[in-house]
């Protein structure tokens, strides 16, 4: 093994230029391939952060306009979701196995003390968290007891926080709102900033609401849905039953807005694996030029050496030695300088990753994310891309070499080595 | 040694071409022999046969009492290996190699361990006085010189048979004789047996026998050693 590596990096060195000119094609269509695929893992992440921060499968129904005439009523009727609509869903679908009713008041007075603020609190109920997840700063989240006791709990965002106590331990604290006192047992993290609280639905509607029973949002988890025709049929099912009961069209798309989190984040998907394919397509074929270089040069290669090969099999190398050198030599090259396009490509990744992720880190806070930035800093090599690029190469170097392999090995001897 | 009987060999270049007619002939183990002919006459091509670099289309030939008959190239590579040491008018030998490596290259395709195979291809490069050339590389080296590697090459693996197409056509006549007496010696010495395709005169006159081809058949023979 080691004689015939000695004999194979000789034959290498003889044509170093050559062997270095063909080799870079190799290296440049593995470097695309990697850092292609790099951002495109980058953006795939990126996105796919965002969708996870909520439950995959929950669903949101809001109240909207008729769009189109029905039964004898007229268009652009306004249709309010009640709480009577949610008890009715839940008796219906029994695969929601989670859900929070929703209800916001904009803007509203808070004071502590004599700092005040305007903030818009939503009522909501307990498992509210599982479909929306909030991360606690502070304190703890609400929970099914404070909506049972109806209790005076309240969860604040960071900057209602900020601007009610500055920096005051906020925790246990009395809050007043439209004069009546709620306890900061919270404080969450809301993205984009902004002033904003959050209570129990029910104490909501026993103390600051006006009582009446419309919701403003209908938030919830499905099981059983997983593809993108369950989650359609399953939005179908909601409209006409709440087509049949609030009396409209059950094809009328405005009268109740459906938002499905589940149909946009496999439709987000899909379109990730359309983009990854089409990088694989672009990336393989910048390989497969360099692929084609290399099975060109081996070509030109064996013609030139044609004689050394007709020397070798007249002092005794039988044509399987031939054909192993030819392509050994072959593998060699698209296999070295494949690894060397893979390092590169892999350095070029990290450090993109590294000034990136250097640049985005204090843009947190105070505006959205920047998506170029975030797509930077999560590029990323991941092991089965290199692998597999790996496949890819020895797959080429064994192309590339086999034609030119098999046209030495088949010369006559006698026909080699009077060759010019 | 060897044994030809019939042998025919024609060539297709678009017109076909008898270039042996018939040739019967045989050498017996350590005997030191020389092939005559003007060119075009046939006698590389009996080489080449001979050798087993070319296939013949008729007739029988045996090699150390073996059939050499529709060989596959596996099987003529390996009795090449075993059997055959080539010298060749151009030396070829292989540019990019050191002398030595040039020289321990049969071993290689024998499966010798690298040390060992360096270890006798200085051994002959001494032999034949390039002891201290054996880093140089082919155009680094004279004529006669390359030769001498090239019959280095030729003996390393200890064949019993050596053919040497015209081995001295590229030399002057100097040189011609050194190599011509460097082989006598190795004929001597080793009893390994020679066939050498010439078409000098006074190189032919010190082998022991003369073959002389004309259009492809063997004319007369002459027995130099027993005259």
């Amino acid at each position: 093994m080691l004689n015939f590596l000695q004999e194979l990096f000789a034959s290498m060195r003889a044509n170093k230029l050559r062997t270095i000119l063909t080799g870079f094609s190799v290296s440049w269509g593995v470097f695309m391939l990697m850092v292609l695929l790099g951002a495109a893992g980058g953006l795939n992440s990126s996105v796919m952060d965002n969708f996870a921060q909520n439950a995959t499968n929950s669903m949101a129904i809001y109240g909207g306009n008729t769009s189109e005439p029905f039964d004898g009523l007229p268009v652009n009727r306004r249709i309010e979701l009640q709480e009577s609509d949610v008890d009715m869903l839940l008796n219906h679908f029994p695969q929601i196995s989670a859900y929070s009713r929703a209800k916001n008041m904009w803007g509203i007075e808070a004071t502590v003390g004599s700092e005040y603020a305007n903030i818009s609190v939503a009522g909501v109920d307990a498992d509210y968290v599982l479909i929306r997840p909030k991360k606690i700063l502070k304190g703890r989240a609400l929970n099914a007891l404070d909506d049972r006791l109806a209790r005076k709990s309240i969860i604040l965002s960071e900057a209602s926080v900020d601007q009610l106590f500055h920096n005051d331990e906020p925790i246990g604290q009395t809050v007043l709102i439209k004069g009546i006192s709620f306890t900061v047992v919270g404080v969450y993290e809301n993205e984009g900033g902004g002033l904003y609280g959050m209570m129990p639905y029910v104490t909501m509607q026993q103390t600051i609401s006006n009582g009446n029973t419309t919701i403003d949002a209908f938030n919830f988890i499905v099981d059983g849905v997983t593809t993108r025709q369950d989650s359609e049929a399953f939005q179908k099912q909601i409209r006409e039953v709440l087509a049949r009961s609030k009396r409209f069209s059950p094809t009328d798309q405005s009268a109740v807005w459906v938002w499905d989190r589940l149909g946009n984040y496999l439709q987000t998907r899909m379109i990730f694996s359309a983009i990854s394919l089409f990088i694989w397509l672009i990336g393989i074929g910048t390989l497969t030029a360099g692929v084609v270089g290399v099975g060109n040069i081996m070509i030109v290669t064996v013609r030139e050496r044609t004689k050394e090969f007709g020397i070798r099999k007249a002092i005794g190398a039988p044509p399987s030695a031939i054909l192993r050198m030819v392509l050994s030599e072959s593998l060699a090259t698209t296999f070295l300088f494949g690894l060397l396009g893979m390092l590169i490509g892999s350095g070029v990744l990290k450090l993109v990753q590294m000034i990136a992720g250097g640049m985005a880190a204090p843009t947190q806070q105070d505006e959205m994310p920047n998506i170029g930035m975030t797509i930077l800093t999560n590029m990323h090599v991941d092991l089965r891309i290199v692998l597999s690029a790996c496949a890819v190469l020895i797959i080429s170097g064994l192309i590339a070499g086999y034609l030119p392999a098999k046209r030495a090995m088949k010369m006559k001897p006698i026909e080699a080595l009077t060759a010019k | 040694m060897l044994e030809l009987q019939g042998i025919h060999k024609t060539y297709d270049n678009g017109a076909l071409l008898h270039v042996l007619k018939g040739i019967d002939l045989a050498v017996e183990e350590g005997e030191f022999v020389s092939i005559m002919g003007a060119s075009g006459s046939g006698k590389s091509t009996l080489l080449n046969i001979i050798g087993l670099l070319d296939n013949y289309d008729e007739g029988t030939y045996t090699l150390d009492g073996k059939l050499m008959k529709n060989l596959s190239e596996k099987e003529a590579a390996l009795m090449r290996s075993r059997y055959i040491g080539f010298i060749f008018q151009s030396f070829n030998l292989i540019n990019f190699k050191t002398a030595l490596e040039n020289v321990a290259l049969p071993l290689y395709y024998q499966g010798v361990p690298r040390r060992k195979r360096n270890e006798l291809a200085m051994e002959y490069l001494d032999k034949v006085g390039l002891k201290d050339w054996a880093t140089h590389l082919p155009t680094e080296l004279s004529g006669g010189q390359r030769q001498r590697v090239a019959i280095a090459r030729a003996l390393i693996a200890r064949p019993k048979l050596v053919l040497a197409d015209e081995p001295t056509g590229a030399l002057d006549s100097t040189t011609s004789q050194e190599v011509i007496d460097l082989l006598r010696e190795v004929n001597r010495t080793e009893g390994m047996t020679m066939i050498i395709v010439t078409h000098a005169p006074e190189i032919a006159r010190q082998t022991d026998k003369i073959i002389h081809i004309t259009d492809g058949l063997i004319s007369h023979v002459e027995d130099l050693k027993h005259a």
